[in-house]
């Protein structure tokens, strides 16, 4: 089995969020976060869509810096998602508060109530205008809004990812949202 | 344009404290600017949306990539490749995995030598049915010769009574002891002539000296049963999901077929010591006591602790089993246990010598 990189660099892979340390998550984890819901009447295919909400979570939680790198062990940490996650969709199911949770870890409490989960965004139609003017505009406006909106990256990172100087990264970013407001205004 | 970068900060949540609250004072009484943030903050909200999105298709992709790789191929899956019946797509998927990953490779090794064992276990069951059958038509013939026959050999009892109580009262009482003291003098001054049985012994195939014989070796056998244990596994691992299903086949006292999907060479390879403890209780549990105290050697053979002692202790018992044939070996492994006063089972073999004195 490939062997997890530490903890820290881990956290700092997934804020810069590429395929390689995705991979290696479901690698190590996806089994724990699949028994964590065949274990609680759930199927593969449950557990494959939890486990993209959880890595949803994850990184929010990491880019928000809603984690403490020097204490969280990343497994349990998944774990504690899942579980937060998976309890809702029982919850939802059931609409009975009282579910008998069969734990896979054994993980403090404090660990499960300080996971941060986000709500979704619900107006889908905001969603499309939005989505639709962030196709109109340039690439490497896309990438700068998305980079520092999104990802939360520092004008240091998005300035040495994209070859740019940091100032102009700061005028192009705001240059770029006046843009994107444009035409979200006019779709 | 300063401002506006402001509302862009503000919108995105982007301002530190002491910023917030100095642009929150020059927004007061600014409409235009409060409908510009309302305006970012539904823009920021998309984002926020798209992001989720783009992050989802990226894992999608991961999902699909790991897919083709063959990770999330199912146990079910396996049996069916196995079985040849998995569909084309999937086949090339677990082949090129088992080639990519060892560990892969190992869970369908095992998921293999579990399904061999129940496919030897529908064939056993047939079997047995098969037996049951034939059993039932032999007993049916025995039960109308029995019935047939059980009236003529009252009849020729019964005869046979009358017979002799008629006999015995032509004959002297005195005449009678003198026979067996006789007889009994004999005995004593030849010990060594063969003793022939008597017309009543013949007749019912009673042999005195197999008697004694059968009577003397149930006793250590009998010693030996009652101290030998199911094998403990909870020393090493009890997760092994091969070994386990092969467990299963054992308490179901499928033993053969047990013993035949313990000779899988990687159930042998993974689980040595589980295995072999397993054949050995299977193998004495079936009166194969020189057998099962082989398999015990092998065990032995390696020198590993925990497992050697507890090997050492239920090779013991085989041993005592066929006690007869044995002493020098119950006596040297006795001697070699009792050497060792930390050794696991120095009071178990204690027990045992302080019986084996007894008898």
């Amino acid at each position: 089995m490939e062997i997890i990189k530490n903890e820290l660099k881990i956290i700092a892979d997934i804020k810069e969020g590429s395929n390689e340390i995705f991979e290696s998550l479901y690698k190590n984890y996806f089994s724990l976060v699949e028994q964590l819901v065949r274990k609680n009447q759930g199927s593969k295919e449950e557990a494959k869509e939890l486990f993209q909400e959880t890595m949803i979570v994850l990184f929010k939680n990491v880019r928000d810096n809603k984690i403490d790198n020097k204490a969280v062990n990343i497994g349990t940490y998944i774990y504690a998602i899942a579980r937060n996650l998976w309890l809702n969709v029982l919850k939802s199911k059931k609409k009975d508060d009282h579910i008998q949770f069969l734990d896979e870890i054994e993980v403090g409490q404090n660990v499960y109530d300080e996971v941060n989960i986000d709500e979704h965004l619900e107006n889908s139609h905001q969603l499309e205008k939005v989505k639709l003017a962030l196709e109109k505009i340039k690439d490497d406006c896309k990438e700068i809004i998305m980079d520092s909106y999104y990802k939360k990256l520092t004008l240091t990172t998005i300035a040495s990812k994209m070859g740019y100087s940091e100032a102009f990264v700061k005028v192009k970013k705001y240059r770029c949202m006046e843009q994107l407001k444009k035409l979200v205004l006019n779709t | 344009m300063e401002k506006d970068y402001k509302i862009i900060d503000y919108s995105a949540n982007a301002m530190d404290n002491e910023q917030k609250s100095a642009f929150e004072m020059e927004l007061e009484n600014d409409q235009f600017s409060q409908k510009e943030i309302e305006d970012y903050r539904l823009i920021f909200k998309g984002l926020e949306a798209i992001g989720d999105q783009e992050l989802r298709e990226k894992l999608s992709s991961i999902e699909n990539k790991l897919d083709g790789e063959g990770f999330f191929i199912e146990d079910d899956e396996i049996l069916n490749y196995l079985d040849k019946k998995s569909e084309n797509e999937i086949t090339p998927k677990i082949e090129s995995r088992r080639q990519l990953d060892a560990d892969f490779d190992k869970r369908v090794l095992n998921l293999k030598a579990v399904k061999e064992g129940i496919n030897l276990v529908g064939d056993d069951e047939l079997r047995q049915r098969l037996k049951i059958i034939t059993n039932q038509q032999e007993n049916q013939k025995k039960r109308f010769f029995i019935n047939n026959n059980l009236l003529k050999i009252a009849a020729a009892f019964v005869g046979i009574l009358i017979i002799s109580l008629v006999a015995m009262n032509w004959l002297k009482p005195k005449e009678n002891t003198v026979v067996v003291e006789n007889q009994s003098i004999q005995k004593e001054n030849n010990p060594t002539k063969v003793e022939q049985p008597t017309e009543t012994e013949t007749k019912n195939n009673i042999q005195p000296n197999t008697k004694e014989h059968t009577e003397k070796k149930p006793d250590y056998l009998a010693l030996a049963k009652a101290n030998h244990r199911k094998p403990d596994f909870s020393i090493s691992r009890s997760e092994a999901s091969s070994l386990d299903s092969i467990y299963q086949l054992f308490e179901e006292k499928k033993w053969d077929v047990a013993l035949k999907a313990l000779e899988n060479p990687s159930v042998k390879e993974d689980w040595f010591y589980e295995a072999a403890s397993l054949e050995a209780h299977i193998l004495f549990l079936q009166n194969k006591y020189k057998k099962a105290a082989q398999v015990y050697q092998n065990v032995l053979d390696k020198n590993e602790s925990p497992f050697k002692e507890a090997a050492m202790y239920d090779q013991l018992l085989c041993y005592i089993a066929m006690y007869d044939e044995s002493k020098e070996k119950v006596n040297g492994l006795i001697n070699k246990i009792l050497e060792n006063k930390k050794h696991p089972f120095f009071e178990q073999t204690a027990y045992l010598r302080k019986q084996l004195i007894a008898k």
